[in-house]
């Protein structure tokens, strides 16, 4: 399960395989640019440091995997979410589609549930949860971290498996 | 579609649902209102913080429906001494 923000590529997953064995499915309105299968490995072969950059793309793309599949396993809906929250403000804010503190999120309460593997009562209790306890704010569909330090330590979030560039790992810096 | 509240009650913590769901049946409501308790218990009562857990659902006027209760219980006991 992943969230993927303008200017991912999520279907390098699939380009050395023969069937997509999963699904991607838009949220909210999305410009997607298609390129063809054949088309990219030709440019792969002629362009072999293209190749390099896809290679890393879809590492990166495993490392996110891993990072969920621990926390889906081992951390409470808490940490869950706050993890998740950490996550989606700093890939945006590393894209220039957030300021590091407020950004649009509109994943649903069912949609957050549905991907962290938990019930909707149970994610709009931890939603008032992170908000009683002064780390968020949440109004219609518009995030704002209170207390950044705070929602990091909540959901163990460390940046470095989102392998960013170094002036991206922190989303205070952009404020 | 109707609407359900689920209000979420953690030992004294009360934690009231203002916004609730839309299921098509009480039966898919429950089925919710038993599956948040769970997990709910999953996370919170292994920390001792509270002993049960209880979700409240109420229908779209406000008026209870069902209570699920997800309990606790550690029963510790003091082995009499073994004779050698």
């Amino acid at each position: 399960m992943a969230f993927h923000v303008p200017g991912d590529i999520p279907d390098l997953q699939s380009l050395h395989l023969r069937v997509l064995d999963h699904s991607l499915g838009t949220i909210t309105p999305c410009e997607v640019g298609f390129v063809n299968h054949e088309d990219m490995r030709d440019l792969i072969r002629r362009f072999p440091r293209l190749g390099d950059v896809f290679w890393r793309d879809t590492l990166i793309d495993a490392a996110i995997f891993r990072e969920w599949m621990v926390g889906i396993g081992r951390r409470d809906a808490y940490g869950r979410i706050a993890h998740l929250l950490c996550e989606l403000m700093t890939k945006l804010t590393a894209v220039g589609l957030a300021d590091g503190v407020t950004c649009e999120m509109p994943i649903t309460q069912a949609e957050f549930a549905d991907a962290l593997g938990l019930s909707t009562v149970h994610v709009n209790r931890v939603l008032q949860a992170l908000r009683g306890n002064g780390l968020i704010t949440l109004k219609g569909s518009t995030l704002t971290v209170l207390d950044w330090d705070g929602l990091t330590r909540a959901g163990e979030f460390d940046p470095m498996y989102l392998h960013l560039d170094p002036k991206h790992r922190d989303p205070k810096l952009a404020a | 579609m109707p609407r359900f509240y689920f209000d979420v009650g953690e030992g004294a913590r009360f934690i009231p649902d203002d916004e609730g769901l839309e299921f098509d049946s009480l039966d898919r409501a429950e089925r919710e209102a038993a599956l948040a308790a769970a997990e709910i218990g999953r996370d919170r009562l292994p920390k001792g913080d509270a002993r049960d857990i209880t979700i409240e659902v109420r229908n779209e006027h406000r008026q209870r429906v069902l209570t699920v209760t997800v309990a606790l219980h550690i029963d510790r006991v003091a082995p009499s001494p073994v004779a050698r």
